[in-house]
């Protein structure tokens, strides 16, 4: 009834954390046959899915409106962005998002790979996922976080 | 040590630590519980261990993950899977203080049924700890997702489609009446389960204009916080660029609304199927540890808490949101519910970063109210206070369990229900204490804490003989 819940937050950086992971192996394995197992092309949909996710967390200050949907676009951002540290304006984001979107739809359909192409996204997903290892370290393993603003009036997220 | 050998120690120290947890798991299933739901936990958490254990195994043996992945990854594959060890035993502290010694077990049955009645699907699992606070947890949902992402959704065939946790204080653990705040606890399934949130949220409205006014609050915020003498020196700001600021506005802006709907939605809920008992055991337990004014990005603050539920009470005026017949309610029980009317209206808006928030929702409140009797439906509370409650407040302060109102006339017996009970209960703890005393032979104001205890043996006892009741009836389960 007082306080957000720690189970919660922990469940939610561990299957982030999970996507991550079954991402990189399945590009792994695409770029190495050259193409996508159908098996995979689940996983390659929730790619398409979070940057979707992304970019609309990303336009929501300048549209700003409340639904089921805008919490997980706002955390989709969020994630996003810890994976993509250099890059700093808004532009450059959505940009950057939308090229890793294009290499994700050409995973879907392409019967040879690029190789460059393919390794751009693995290691979007492999900084988030290491992120979200260290995320999860720190609600296991609860230390100050640095994330929230010190500031910020009333108890931070997760404590 | 190269990478695969400092891999295959991190699998041989995990699984040592899957077989130390199947052991604890041997122990804990030789406890007493007064439900179901701990037995269902305790075969997932095994299941998951196992699977844990072998999916640990294959990484060991498997070949692709030095082939396809470098070093980093593959690293980062093997202590994501170890990082379930640590999760699991979290899901097992769940069952601490879920044994009959440590719950109100009479209480236990009764509840569980009521919220059945409500989330037919929902397993209950109501458990004590040792802070004064309640709070519910759906751990189904969560843990189906993290399953389905970490290919061990065959261990969850134990799980009920919903599972929920429901804490209380330990210290509190036979007081009947304070139990009444788990109605909020209620509140949260029924609010998930009818997807209020998509009706609620789009009634919220923060403009481009006070997004910017939040961002230049956050913004000033952090740029003063660095430049105090009392940070250690060399401090950044949080916001290097504009990226991370939009990143952070939308996140706690969005988590915010959602979290203080829902909270103020579970309250409406509660108070809607719970009525006022729900408001008196609140207001009692908030008062003893909080502020009035706190808010947070996890729960609005009190003040609209109150007000919220002071509106559905009726005292600023019948509306959309106000229930029936508390027009009925007797004037000191008013009085006492009119006294809240000043901590919360007019709202505090003098913190500018909550009020940007808190502005929107305080417009909103009789819409929550709203929605909640709509969902409510026929199952919302109405106060029958001559018929029902007065009666029973006779009972009680004669120290009768209050379970069964003989009518004299048709030699009959009423049933009012737990929720009849326990807001005759409050209003005899509201106002009628000196002559339940007197029943005992004791004076109120030198023993209150000794005829307290007696009122809440009282109604805990008439909740669990009519439980016991619509069981042996065919009414519950």
């Amino acid at each position: 009834m007082f306080s957000r819940n720690h189970l919660s937050e922990l469940t939610d950086s561990l299957t982030a954390g999970f996507f991550a992971d079954r991402a990189v192996l399945a590009l792994a394995r695409a770029k190495k046959r050259g193409r996508l197992d159908e098996s995979e092309r689940p996983i390659v949909e929730d790619i398409l899915e979070f940057f979707h996710n992304a970019l609309q967390g990303s336009e929501w200050t300048d549209k700003p409106k409340f639904t089921t949907e805008s919490v997980a676009s706002a955390e989709a951002f969020s994630r996003a962005l810890r994976a993509l540290p250099d890059v700093r304006s808004s532009e450059a984001f959505k940009s950057y998002v939308q090229q890793l979107m294009q290499i994700a739809e050409s995973v879907k359909v392409s019967d040879s790979l690029a190789e460059q192409d393919v390794d751009a996204l693995i290691q979007f997903f492999t900084r988030y996922g290491q992120d979200e290892l260290q995320r999860t370290d720190d609600l296991i393993n609860p230390k100050n976080d640095l994330r929230v603003p010190s500031w910020t009036p009333g108890k931070a997220f997760g404590s | 040590m190269d990478a695969r050998e400092s891999i295959r120690l991190i699998i041989e120290s995990a699984k040592e630590r899957c077989q130390a947890l199947a052991l604890e798991l041997d122990e804990a299933e030789q406890k007493q519980y007064p439900s179901p739901g701990p037995a269902a936990l305790l075969r997932t958490i095994r299941n998951i261990n196992g699977f844990v254990e072998q999916k640990l195994t294959n990484l060991e043996n498997d070949p692709e993950i030095f082939s396809l992945l470098s070093a980093k990854q593959a690293h980062q594959h093997v202590n994501r899977c170890s990082q379930l060890l640590p999760y699991l035993h979290e899901l097992l502290g769940l069952l601490d203080g879920a044994e009959i010694k440590h719950t109100p077990a009479p209480f236990v049955p009764a509840l569980r049924s009521f919220t059945r009645r409500y989330l037919p699907d929902y397993e209950l699992l109501l458990t004590s700890r040792t802070s004064l606070n309640y709070s519910f947890l759906n751990i189904a949902q969560n843990l189906r997702k993290l399953a389905d992402r970490a290919g061990l959704a065959e261990a969850l065939m134990d799980l009920p489609e919903n599972f929920v946790v429901i804490t209380f204080p330990r210290a509190e653990a036979n007081n009947g009446l304070l139990h009444c705040v788990i109605a909020h606890e209620i509140g949260h399934g029924i609010y998930k389960k009818e997807g209020l949130a998509s009706q609620l949220l789009p009634l919220i409205n923060i403009d481009r204009d006070k997004i910017a006014e939040l961002a230049k609050v956050m913004y000033q915020a952090e740029v003063s916080a660095a430049s105090t003498a009392d940070k250690p020196s060399g401090q950044m700001p949080l916001y290097p660029n504009e990226n991370e600021l939009r990143a952070q506005i939308a996140v706690l802006a969005n988590n915010t609304v959602t979290t203080w709907l829902e909270e103020l939605g579970s309250d409406a809920v509660g108070f809607a199927i719970f009525g006022p008992a729900f408001f008196f055991a609140w207001v009692h337990l908030v008062v003893s540890i909080q502020l009035i004014e706190n808010a947070s990005p996890s729960h609005p603050p009190n003040s609209l808490r109150i007000k919220l539920l002071l509106m559905m009470m009726g005292i600023f005026g019948k509306n959309d949101a106000t229930l029936d017949g508390l027009d009925d309610l007797p004037d000191d029980i008013k009085s006492y519910a009119n006294n809240w009317n000043s901590t919360c209206d007019p709202p505090d808006l003098s913190e500018q970063f909550w009020s940007i928030i808190k502005s929107p929702i305080n417009k909103c409140l009789e819409d929550i109210g709203r929605v909640a009797k709509q969902v409510a439906g026929d199952s919302r509370y109405v106060n029958d206070q001559v018929r029902t409650i007065a009666p029973l407040r006779e009972l009680i302060i004669h120290g009768i369990p209050p379970n069964e109102v003989m009518q004299v006339q048709t030699k009959s017996f009423d049933y009012p229900g737990m929720i009849h009970i326990l807001n005759a209960g409050w209003q005899v703890l509201l106002t009628d204490m000196d002559r339940f005393a007197q029943t005992f032979g004791k004076d109120y104001k030198t023993s209150k804490i000794v005829v307290k205890d007696m009122l809440n043996s009282i109604i805990l006892k008439a909740v669990e003989l009519d439980n016991i009741r619509r069981i042996c009836h065919g009414d519950e389960e």
